[in-house]
């Protein structure tokens, strides 16, 4: 025992080493996609960190409507911004974080069980971008066995229900300006002036209003 | 067992960040909003005049949706149709489109 625990130690040290030589010669930039070696080591890693009684949890929330519902809203102020609307990670932040932010709609997320996405939501992973929401309410929880409803439904999203995620996701002055400059430029109302654009049309001569 | 655990978090975290180190890439990924008038359009590609009068090219793949009322496809678009592309840029520079909102036709 005490031998195979020098072995730790030695490994622990020889890699500890690499890693500051790691960390000094390339930095820890995020850039790269991780392998798919890293990836599964990862999942393994968390699955293991995850107590099996709390894998072992079944959805104490009835899914009705309004459970849905209120998990659709839920998870357009809280998640979709990293993990898409649809689910699917291609967003703005989920392509650059290390590691890329899953697709929950694929097997590697809808194979988890309900246990093991509501410890997830409740209580984040380490050395990801995936924060613990939960504060250990009966109400928090509640929430986030919700949202293990909605996340098995991902796969199923009309396009009303991704454009109703969308239009209740949170949005900075600078993402409402830009929506309405290309409302604007859609319907050919971006005249350099402020003013409308007016509609040519050669046959028809028109009249530009004065302010 | 909560030892043994902390060591073979430290062994795999020292790993992971050993093997899998990373390395600047540019901007690969980022996300371009280009608003822009249709000069060409096929199922593959988009060509279009943006604002300043810029030739811009982008990738159209089947992953692309496409936003009109009616609904249209990529192909249909007629030149001079006023569109808003939100589009990835790969490592070649190039842009892929995610989403096309098709505006005002000519």
């Amino acid at each position: 025992m005490k031998k195979l625990f020098l072995l730790a130690i030695a490994i622990v040290l020889v890699l500890g080493g690499a890693v500051v030589y790691s960390i000094i010669s390339r930095g820890l930039s995020t850039h790269d996609e991780p392998s798919r070696v890293e990836e599964v080591l990862a999942r393994s890693m968390r699955h293991w960190a995850t107590p099996r009684a709390t894998r072992g949890l079944a959805n104490p929330v009835a899914p009705t409507t309004e459970v849905i519902t209120e998990a659709l809203e839920h998870y357009a102020d809280h998640c979709a911004p990293c993990h898409g609307n649809n689910g699917s990670g291609d967003t703005e932040i989920g392509r650059r974080m290390y590691p890329r932010v899953p697709d929950m709609r694929a097997a590697a997320t809808q194979s988890l069980s309900d246990g093991e996405l509501f410890s997830i939501i409740e209580h984040g992973v380490r050395l990801t971008g995936m924060p613990g929401w939960g504060d250990g309410t009966p109400e928090s929880e509640r929430e986030s066995w919700a949202l293990v409803h909605f996340i098995r439904r991902l796969s199923k999203l009309t396009d009303e229900d991704v454009a109703r995620i969308e239009s209740l996701g949170p949005k900075t002055p600078a993402q409402l300006k830009e929506e309405e400059e290309s409302r604007r430029f859609l319907e050919g109302k971006d005249g350099k002036d402020g003013k409308d654009e007016p509609s040519h049309e050669p046959s028809k001569p028109h009249k530009h209003e004065k302010e | 067992m909560s030892m043994k655990r902390s060591l073979l978090s430290l062994i795999a975290v020292a790993f992971l960040t050993v093997t899998f180190g990373a390395r600047l890439l540019g901007h690969e990924g980022h996300e371009h909003r280009v608003l822009g008038t249709v000069t060409m359009a096929a199922s593959d590609h988009l060509m279009l005049k943006d604002r300043d009068g810029k030739d811009v090219v982008v990738k159209v793949t089947k992953d692309t949706k496409v936003k009109a009322n009616p609904s249209t496809t990529v192909e249909r678009i007629e030149a001079g149709t006023r569109v808003v592309i939100t589009a990835i840029e790969g490592k070649d520079k190039s842009l892929t489109a995610k989403t096309i909102e098709v505006g005002r036709k000519p």
